[in-house]
């Protein structure tokens, strides 16, 4: 059992605050995605939890031990860091090794390992060469082995991605989360590329400005945003995020989200506005693919003239403009309109979210 | 335009390799030359100064390093000078590297006064403590011996050593200190199997630094040794001598043989580290 615990943890850089108060359980052999905006915290998050910092407040644990001060070497964790951070003058095979060899593990053990490790990354023919001499997604893959070579009881991984061109990327994602469900090993991985987080994570922690917003599944975090901001983070492209007030309409409670574009409340949201009055601001939340081209008579619709078409080549978003703002509508690809048009958008009513305008949060 | 710039470039450089080589190469030139001058007495001799200037007569010889090499002096300024810079350098990297490292990664009390510390160190003024050398030096017994030299130049190596040695160490990024770390590498294993291996042009760098400004430090040289522990510096302005305790007449012949002579370990070296002093000393600067 490898379970993280980090509760009420801060860290300040001299007056920056760069993890605030932080809750977070990592359970024992998941893949966890840290996902967030640049400068949120990230990474700082990952250091604390290997030790390369220190919290200025609160406790980390590694199930029932509390590990705040124990030394980076003593914590038995790996990281994989965005530069790779291989040792430059050593070979592959010295890279791997090394984790083996500063703890005296006998030669004929560190080989087999080393050889075991190689092969499951396929990189056994890249052993006798130094990093300088292999491409990135190679040196990305060494990087890996040295950070699995060990049996780490946490892995740690800081974007280690984003070096990669986008379709060793795609390729790496998929083999890493076989990797970490094949070896069963506790995972954190940072990252700020929502895809990324979307397609291999078991959980999601969206960390922004230090905070802990949201943590859940890769479906909760898309399906149920708790948060404006989140919403409007995630998906691609992200969700609408329309301005509206709460008004009433013939004893029926609607949304006002522009001149000509009043909504009744879909049933599902009703019971959220009752503590609501009338003139609340809003932003109503809606995925681009809820939202279709459809005529007058269905019950949730608006009207809002075409201002741009953009391609990307297996569907097509449409940007209307209601109002002050954009919307985006996600439809198949090769669909024709014309700029200028005006047309009638319908919205899927179940999908529909709710957000107060002011503090962000979900209703 | 470009072409233009780097006609300039050269004429710079050429005019300052000049200047550094210009003394360098009459001294050697001179050194190869014997001054028939007195031999015409009245012609072709002229007094600048006090010294006489040879104008005319000059015989290509080696018979300047004959003599050198004839004369037991020599080879035993030569010897003491290299105990005296190796010991010294050797001590100061044995004792400094682990230091500069710890100076390099760690955050403690007094670091910066320890650091300015170090500075004053290297640039006291020597005279200032000379006497004060002189005096305690000849309590300790240290005067005129090995040990007592090989002492006062670790003082002058040892702030040069952890000074620059750390800003190598700190030139490594710090992932992969970090990454050696989380490999569970103690600190002592990091710095002999990571850091020093990636620093070693900046070593050699360093210690030939050190080593040549032993090799030509007088001053301390002058006050602190004799018979038993001159150096080359000191034996070359003195001349030869007949012995190693002599002291003779200026003669510029010896004087120009001496220090041809004196240049020679230094090339030597440079030469066989060029390469990993050209990269010790661009160290960090390319990133
Ligand atoms: N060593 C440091 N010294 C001072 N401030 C720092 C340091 N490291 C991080 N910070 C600050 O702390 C905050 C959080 O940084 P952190 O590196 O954790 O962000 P991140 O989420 O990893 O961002 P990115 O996606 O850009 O890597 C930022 O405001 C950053 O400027
Ligand atoms: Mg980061």
């Amino acid at each position: 059992m490898v379970q993280v615990r980090l509760t009420g943890v801060s860290k300040k850089y001299g007056d920056v605050p760069a993890v605030e108060k932080l809750d977070l359980l990592v359970r024992d052999r998941e893949f966890l995605t840290i996902l967030g905006p640049s400068g949120g915290g990230k990474s700082t998050t990952l250091r604390l939890i290997a030790g390369l910092e220190t919290p200025d407040e609160g406790d980390i644990h590694i199930d029932d031990l509390r590990i705040n001060e124990l030394p980076p070497r003593d914590r038995n964790m790996t990281m994989v860091f965005q530069n790779y951070a291989l040792f430059p003058h050593m070979t592959a095979e010295a890279n791997i090794a090394f984790p083996l060899v500063v703890k005296h593990t006998p030669k004929e053990e560190v080989e087999k390992r080393v050889k075991e490790v190689s092969s499951l990354l396929k990189i056994s023919h890249l052993l006798k060469r130094k990093p300088k001499e292999m491409s990135g997604g190679e040196q990305q893959r060494v990087a890996l082995g040295r950070a699995i070579v060990k049996k780490p009881n946490v892995f740690l991984m800081d974007e280690p991605l984003s070096n990669l061109d986008a379709a060793l990327r795609t390729e790496m994602r998929m083999e890493l989360k076989r990797l970490q469900k094949q070896l069963q090993t506790t995972l954190i991985y940072v990252t700020h590329d929502q895809t990324e987080a979307l397609s291999m994570a078991d959980r999601i922690a969206v960390i922004k400005d230090g905070k802990l917003l949201q943590i859940g599944s890769p479906e909760e975090i898309y399906n149920q945003p708790a948060d404006a901001w989140i919403a409007s983070f995630i998906g691609n492209p992200p969700m609408n995020l329309i301005s509206c007030t709460l008004a009433r309409n013939n004893d029926r409670t609607t949304l006002h989200a522009a001149e000509d574009c009043v909504l009744e409340i879909p049933k599902s949201l009703i019971s959220k506005l009752t503590d609501l009055e009338i003139g609340a601001k809003l932003k109503l939340g809606v995925r681009p693919e809820d939202i279709e081209i459809g005529s007058k008579g269905a019950t949730l619709f608006c009207e809002a003239e075409i201002y741009l078409l953009e391609s990307t080549g297996d569907s097509t978003v449409i940007d209307f403009k209601m109002g002050d703002s954009i919307v985006k509508l996600k439809t198949k690809a090769g669909y024709k309109a014309k700029i200028g048009e005006r047309a009638q958008l319908v919205f899927t009513g179940s999908k529909m979210l709710l957000f107060d305008a002011e503090t962000g949060r979900a209703l | 335009m470009a072409k233009r710039k780097n006609r300039l470039r050269y004429l710079v450089l050429i005019f300052a390799s000049w200047w550094v080589i210009y003394p360098i190469a009459t001294s050697v030139q001179e050194s190869f030359e014997i001054d028939l001058g007195p031999l015409y007495s009245g012609r072709g001799v002229s007094f600048v100064g006090q010294f006489f200037q040879g104008t005319g007569g000059l015989m290509p010889t080696a018979i300047n390093y004959l003599q050198a090499f004839r004369i037991e002096a020599w080879p035993r300024l030569v010897f003491n000078s290299s105990i005296i810079a190796l010991s010294s350098v050797s001590i100061a990297l044995i004792v400094g590297i682990p230091a500069a490292y710890s100076f390099a990664m760690y955050k403690y009390r007094g670091k910066t006064i320890l650091t300015i510390g170090l500075l004053a160190l290297r640039t006291i003024s020597p005279f200032a403590v000379l006497v004060p050398f002189f005096i305690v030096y000849g309590q300790l017994g240290l005067f005129d011996t090995f040990q007592g030299m090989a002492i006062i130049y670790l003082v002058l190596n040892l702030p040069i050593v952890i000074l620059m040695m750390r800003g190598f160490f700190k030139d490594i990024p710090k992932e992969i200190y970090e990454a050696a770390f989380l490999s569970g590498a103690s600190d002592m294993t990091i710095m002999r199997r990571i850091a020093l291996p990636l620093v070693i042009p900046g070593m050699v760098a360093v210690v030939l630094f050190a080593f040549v400004a032993t090799w030509n430090e007088y001053l301390y040289a002058l006050i602190l040794t004799g018979a038993r522990s001159k150096t080359v510096s000191r034996g070359v302005w003195s001349g030869f001598g007949e012995s190693i305790q002599g002291f003779k007449i200026l003669d510029f012949d010896e004087l120009n043989t001496a220090g041809t002579l004196a240049l020679i370990p230094a090339i030597v070296i440079v030469l066989l580290v060029r390469k990993y002093l050209v990269r010790g000393v661009t160290l960090g600067a390319a990133k």
